[in-house]
């Protein structure tokens, strides 16, 4: 397999685990990100999920970081590739939606699928939470039905509503707060991605599975 | 019990609280956040005789402007805006301070004894607005103390003259980023050949230079990882420094990295100033 480590400075190393993004790169990274979440190893501070990525940060100083390096990291790695990757149970969260967003006429214009349509294919599958990022919890689920991929809205709106649930290329995402945001915005959710003031202030972690259910604006 | 201490008048640029930031959480796409110069920050906690990694007041340029709502002691460290950094004063009630003239560097940091009340968020102060997390000071925002102001543990305070410099031209070591490689022969050398102007377009997410075009490989990259202190190039070949709030993630090739000292001396650079890379200890 074609996997590569990369030291980033003195104390992380980034480990892709292809450079395809196939569904054998995605399945390897997100069974990684579940293995690490579920059983921290000792002396990792922080582990970052990328698409088909990981970025490992042990701790402590520069030098024991470069004995982390040497001596854990190998094995670590050589051990990931025997992990199952279809037996990595995680989290499954159904997200109810209201399919009322702003781009939703646009997103049907441009697919030539009617908004019922759309709706259906949005709702018809189950999506993987890829990674977290551009904003706190701000999930990236894939791999949304090829009928609906389309690049991104040419001009950015400057602020999309929190709990907007917004599909671009092949991805689809929930906005967790209010930002700017140049994703198709299909729909909105009350489920509540980040909550700071919660005892697990993030709703969803790489490698959880998401269904959306398609609710009444009465149901929200 | 609470002291109203000061008054905003102005946030200037951009005033915010700020302490070690929230280290840990990448992977729910939380940036680290904290004091963009950490030492500058430890500086005005020393000076007002607290711990260093007590929260401060973070000032950005220049345009702040407070007024004391009652009598007490105030210590400056960081970038010069006019009041002079590394002093501890006395305010007198009602007494305006104006951080209206900017002289060198970037970030100045105010601490008072005893240290500020600020806001907690997910076991920080900082506030990262791009993230959601906490606000940006605003005109008539009061800035409340732990303690008396005026009567600070050590007393009075000692001034301790600053030594910090803050040039508007640096050169730094840099670390091979993961793309390195990926960098041909000539891009990287262009990249150690430029002094790269420090554009107007800075802030605590980043620090976008000028002054050549690295090319990069046309083909777009996946999403990855992005630690602070990396060096992007991005699609019209500009590089942009991450800095503490900058996306966890991000699709463009990073062909250095910057270690903390390094990232805290470029984010006191200012717009007009430059920076010269050097290439990696091999």
């Amino acid at each position: 397999m074609d996997w590569s480590v990369e030291p980033y400075g003195p104390r992380a190393w980034l480990v892709r685990f292809g450079r395809d993004l196939s569904g054998e790169t995605m399945a390897r990274a997100l069974a990684v990100a579940r293995a690490l979440e579920t059983k921290p190893p000792e002396g990792l501070r922080e582990f970052t999920t990328g698409f088909g990525s990981v970025l490992l940060e042990p701790e402590g100083d520069d030098e024991a970081a470069a004995r982390w390096g040497r001596r854990v990291l190998p094995e670590m790695i050589e051990n990931w590739r025997v992990l199952d990757v279809e037996k990595t149970a995680a989290k499954a969260v159904e997200i109810p939606v209201v399919y009322d967003g702003e781009d939703l006429a646009e997103v049907s214009r441009l697919t030539g699928l009617g908004a019922g349509e759309v709706i259906a294919r949005h709702t018809g599958r189950e999506y993987r939470v890829w990674l977290l990022g551009f904003a706190p919890g701000f999930p990236y689920l894939g791999m949304l039905d090829a009928a609906l991929h389309l690049p991104r809205r040419d001009t950015p709106r400057p602020r999309v509503a929190a709990g907007s649930v917004a599909i671009a290329g092949g991805q689809t995402g929930i906005y967790p707060a209010a930002s700017a945001g140049g994703w198709h915005v299909i729909g909105r959710t009350a489920a509540k991605l980040f909550d700071p003031a919660a005892p697990d202030p993030f709703l969803l972690r790489p490698g959880d599975s998401v269904r959306f259910l398609a609710v009444g604006a009465d149901d929200v | 019990m609470m002291f109203e201490f000061l008054e905003v008048i102005s946030p200037g640029c951009g005033a915010t609280w700020q302490d070690a930031g929230r280290p840990g959480r990448k992977r729910f796409g939380v940036p680290p956040g904290g004091w963009m110069d950490a030492e500058a920050a430890g500086e005005a906690n020393r000076l007002a005789g607290n711990a260093e990694e007590m929260v401060v007041v973070e000032l950005a340029l220049q345009g702040a402007r407070f007024r004391a709502r009652r009598e007490g002691w105030l210590a400056v460290a960081g970038a010069s805006m006019g009041p002079a950094p590394g002093v501890v004063r006395k305010m007198a009630r009602g007494e305006e301070l104006a951080f209206t003239r900017h002289e060198a560097g970037v970030y100045a940091y105010l601490a008072v004894p005893g240290g500020w009340s600020a806001p907690v968020i997910l076991g920080s102060a900082s506030v990262s607005e791009r993230s959601g997390l906490g606000r940006a000071l605003a005109r008539g925002d009061i800035l409340s103390c732990r303690h008396d102001p005026a009567r600070p543990g050590r007393c009075p305070p000692e001034d301790a003259p600053s030594a910090a410099f803050y040039p508007r031209n640096i050169a730094v070591r840099v670390w091979r980023g993961p793309q390195w490689a990926e960098f041909s022969h000539a891009a990287r050398a262009a990249f150690f050949a430029t002094r790269w102007a420090v554009s107007s377009q800075l802030d605590r997410m980043g620090v976008r230079l000028t002054g050549a075009v690295i090319p990069t490989s046309p083909a777009t990259m996946p999403s990855e990882p992005v630690l602070a202190g990396s060096v992007q190039i991005t699609g019209g070949g500009q590089p942009v420094v991450t800095m503490r709030d900058g996306p966890t993630v991000g699709g463009y090739p990073k062909i250095a990295w910057l270690d903390d000292e390094a990232c805290r001396r470029v984010a006191q650079v200012p717009p007009g100033g430059s920076l010269e890379f050097l290439p990696p200890d091999e």
